[in-house]
């Protein structure tokens, strides 16, 4: 059985490894199928890293052995194999890293009786159609914003060289 | 001979007092604190009820913070629930849309609203581009950002 992340980073467990894998790969799919999903925090922050991790080595293609065989696992039906492949890929092409959102919700809309005292959360993909949530993101262009990128991008020089 | 406020516990035999008298005074059990009264009702209740500045029940909501967009109070690092409320709405309206049609969303879907003018709105080249239509209300304004629609 696959152990879980590397050396000095953290995971939660979710009741053994074979549920939580069983979990985070329905989590996965709903969330590309739907593009936006209500949970606890909890299994949010957790899907958020698998699914930015699946549309990296999907970006790669399916040239590779090891892609296709982490596509098989994590996206089994072909709806969403299909999806990913055609639909999300070309969509994040200059993004590096960041697909998802994650932000945090109050518990009114839980409806579960049994989750109703852990945080609550919304995740989705960036770049949907639906309305957007109410959030305001760090603006890259304020003054100070434009100055911490310039000095970044400095550090950044000094060690190459 | 040591004295304590609170009662102890009395050995009835004296050999076992001696020894008592050699441990240390805070692990023996015959030195523990012990009620020496019943508490009475009226005491039970003041501790439950008398609410005072530093009472059990009496916390205050901190970190709230005005939402930008429609001026309500929320948890800060929250999001505003009347602004999610209608963000909810809308999104469960177009997925009504689309389970009629059968559809699935996907990033060619473009929303439509009542007095959209069609040359405004990003449809795809060609016919790849999916049409939802929502003929009953405009399109929502106020704190819909329109900057933020269509954003990555």
């Amino acid at each position: 059985m696959p152990r879980g992340y590397a050396h000095g980073t953290s995971f939660r467990k979710f009741g053994g490894p074979e549920k939580r894998l069983n979990l985070l790969r329905t989590l996965v799919n709903v969330l590309i199928k739907h593009e936006r999903i209500e949970t606890t925090f909890a299994k949010a922050h957790e899907a958020q890293k698998y699914t930015n991790r699946l549309i990296e080595i999907a970006k790669r293609g399916t040239d590779d052995a090891y892609s296709r065989d982490m596509i098989k696992f994590w996206a089994p039906r072909e709806e969403i194999q299909s999806k990913l492949l055609n639909d999300l890929v070309p969509r994040f092409k200059e993004n590096k890293s960041d697909f998802t959102r994650l932000a945090v919700l109050s518990k009114q809309y839980c409806a579960e009786p049994r989750q109703s005292f852990h945080r609550y959360a919304v995740l989705e993909l960036k770049g949907n159609p639906l309305p957007p949530l109410p959030i305001q993101e760090k603006n890259p262009h304020t003054l100070q914003n434009v100055l911490i990128a310039a000095a970044q991008e400095e550090m950044f020089n000094k060690k190459e060289s | 001979m040591i004295c304590l406020k609170v009662a102890q516990r009395s050995l009835n035999f004296g050999s076992l007092l001696v020894a008592n008298s050699f441990r240390c005074v805070s692990t023996s059990p015959a030195l523990l604190g012990v009620p020496k009264n019943q508490k009475s009702s009226e005491v039970k209740r003041k501790t439950r009820h008398n609410v005072g500045v530093y009472h059990r029940l009496l916390k205050s909501m901190h970190m709230l913070v005005i939402c930008d967009g429609c001026g309500n109070l929320h948890k800060k690092y929250h999001m505003c629930n009347t602004c999610y409320d209608q963000t909810r709405f809308e999104t469960q309206a177009v997925r009504a849309v689309l389970n009629e049609k059968g559809a699935d969303l996907s990033s060619q879907t473009v929303l439509q609203y009542k007095d959209d003018i069609k040359e405004h709105l990003r449809l795809g080249k060609g016919d790849k581009s999916q049409v939802v239509n929502i003929e009953d209300r405009k399109r929502p304004a106020g704190w819909f950002n329109p900057r933020m629609w269509n954003k990555l």
